[in-house]
């Protein structure tokens, strides 16, 4: 598998606070990468200086082995970089639909291909019957579901999922699950990142524990998993 | 009714509005409003693009509005190229100089553009009043000839609402076309998340940059309309008031709705010949219609009424459901 994104030595400070120290990871093309870590790990620090949101002090993101470090985060976008957030980030006042077919903008295709291909997109994740309701009357398993369809329309080679089966219900967290897992099966590199641990710890191929900002531990999910240091970090016993 | 069907019906409506309005008010004082409600529509139309679509308060419109009127009148009154030049040259200004304000500014986000926006409408303002030499200062721009083009004068109200009417219609269709297309769509999300929008690929600044500017064009054009109509060019109608007026009345009539330009064209001429006789309590009602817009109509009288369709469709869409959900639990049970 090829890697479809690195991130090498990444630094980052916020003031007098080093939020990442000397990050590194990969994710390779159609395997899922998880980032896991207790919160204030510097987990979604490194999602938006991946996506372009905020620029690192040192250190280098390649996509598909061309620097993206310095580009902003729509020209990121346009090179195959989607991703969701944390935080339910739709465009409120908009319908389900063009919500997800602004996700194509980078295609420059006209609206009517977007239309249909943001169609297709809400069908793959089961809420097409949604596609004319506006986002902001949608319950929130429902509207959790928009961003990923949205990145989807815009047909994107590495994915970061921050924190997607978060609030969701346990059925509904399986379901996206299995979703992520038929993505990758298409190609798409995914950087998930998430605190279900089970749920990473199945559709994972590979796991990175941050601590404090740096690498705690990378590798299979059952080594880590076994890791006494990510144990003591951040498993704790029962998850072990 | 779809939303394209809806634009077409909204368009039809306005053209059929603008073919019949000369005949049912005749006269040339009346043709002259007409003329006035044209210009409005331009002016609101452009501001729509900004404030409604691209979600960024501007209250530098009406110094966009001025810079096309002086724009027109230096180069007619100055006998600079042929006079139907000018009426190009107006927009092509006014657009060239939001271009130039909005690159900064639209960096900026939210208030910080609005005051940046605030203080460039103020500085074309003092322009206007300041540079005597070629302007005419407070006493305005004399000697503004009659507008030809292509061996028609425009010589009447009439004749003139029979080019603002097709000129402010193109502009109101093409406003609508865009607000409907994929930069259209784009802006109205970077207005409601612009981290979303920009790692969806949208290029936030660009987009508005480009609306920002168009926007101006608009009232370059409505300004060289105005000059034309009149005559004649003074400061007075392109001062702060009149920015705030234009915001207030798009906001109360539906900002970013293709409607409510319309309809705040035609607030705007109510209100002019309402308070025709009363200017000093002018800002008095702009002022409490500016409450009223925020406090009762934050979505504006279009904006209400299409989401009272709205929400009475999509109750009218879930009923089956609901109905069918019952039949199961009554299996169920």
């Amino acid at each position: 598998m090829t890697v479809a994104l690195a991130v090498e030595n990444v630094e980052k400070a916020y003031g007098g606070v080093q939020v990442l120290r000397g990050v590194s990871l990969e994710v390779r093309a159609g395997s899922v990468c998880a980032l896991i870590g207790p919160n204030g790990a510097g987990k979604s620090t490194l999602a938006n200086v991946v996506s372009g949101m905020t620029l690192p002090d040192s250190g280098t993101v390649r996509l598909g082995g061309e620097d993206i470090t310095a580009l902003p985060a729509w020209k990121r976008a346009a090179r195959g970089l989607g991703r969701t957030f944390q935080n339910l980030e739709l465009f409120a006042g908009l319908t389900v639909l063009e919500n997800v077919v602004v996700g194509g903008y980078a295609l420059g295709l006209p609206v009517s291909e977007l239309r249909a291909r943001g169609l297709a997109a809400l069908e793959r994740f089961g809420i097409a019957s949604l596609a004319d309701r506006r986002v902001e009357s949608l319950a929130f398993g429902e509207a959790k579901l928009v961003e990923p369809a949205r990145m989807l329309v815009g047909e994107p080679k590495v994915a970061i999922l921050d924190e997607p089966a978060a609030g969701l219900p346990p059925d509904s967290a399986e379901q996206l699950a299995e979703r992520i897992a038929a993505l990758c099966r298409d190609g798409l590199g995914v950087l998930l990142i998430e605190h279900n641990v089970p749920l990473v710890m199945d559709l994972a191929d590979r796991v990175v524990v941050l601590e404090s900002g740096a690498v705690l531990a990378d590798g299979p999910p059952g080594e880590v998993r076994a890791d006494q240091r990510v144990i003591d970090a951040y498993l704790g016993a029962g998850d072990a | 009714m779809s939303e394209r069907r809806a634009t077409v019906v909204t368009l039809a409506v306005v053209a059929a509005g603008l073919l019949v309005a000369p005949f049912a008010f005749n006269g040339d004082y009346e043709h002259g409003l007409l003329v006035g409600v044209c210009i409005n529509l331009l002016l609101l139309t452009g501001l729509n693009l900004i404030v409604g679509v691209a979600g960024q308060i501007s209250l530098a419109q009406a110094g966009f509005y001025g810079f096309g009127a002086y724009t027109a009148g230096i180069l007619g009154a100055e006998a600079i190229g042929p006079v139907w030049l000018s009426v190009l040259a107006a927009p092509a200004g006014a657009a060239l100089v939001a271009l130039l304000v909005g690159a900064p500014s639209l960096r900026l986000r939210g208030l910080y553009f609005t005051m940046a926006s605030l203080g460039a409408g103020v500085v074309l303002f003092l322009l206007f009043g300041r540079a005597v030499s070629l302007t005419g200062g407070p006493n305005g721009l004399l000697g503004v000839p009659m507008l030809e083009i292509g061996g028609i004068v425009f010589d009447t109200p009439l004749a003139m609402y029979w080019l603002a009417a097709p000129l402010a219609f193109a502009g109101l269709a093409f406003a609508g076309w865009l607000a409907a297309s994929r930069w259209g769509l784009a802006a109205r999300a970077a207005a409601a998340s612009e981290p979303a929008a920009a790692v969806a690929g949208v290029p936030v600044f660009r987009i508005r940059l480009a609306l920002f500017t168009l926007s101006g064009a608009y009232a370059g054009m409505a300004g060289a309309l105005e000059t034309y109509e009149s005559g004649f060019v003074s400061p007075e109608p392109f001062g702060f008031f009149a920015a705030v007026t234009l915001l207030v009345v798009l906001t109360l009539s539906g900002a970013g709705t293709l409607l409510g330009p319309v309809v705040g064209a035609l607030l705007l001429f109510g209100l002019d010949e309402l308070l025709a006789e009363a200017d000093d309590i002018r800002p008095l009602v702009v002022g409490v219609l500016f409450l009223v817009a925020v406090q009762a109509l934050p979505q504006g009288v279009v904006g209400a009424i299409s989401d009272r369709r709205r929400a009475r469709r999509e109750r009218r869409q879930a009923r089956p459901e609901t109905a069918t959900e019952t039949e199961t639990e009554a299996v169920t049970a």
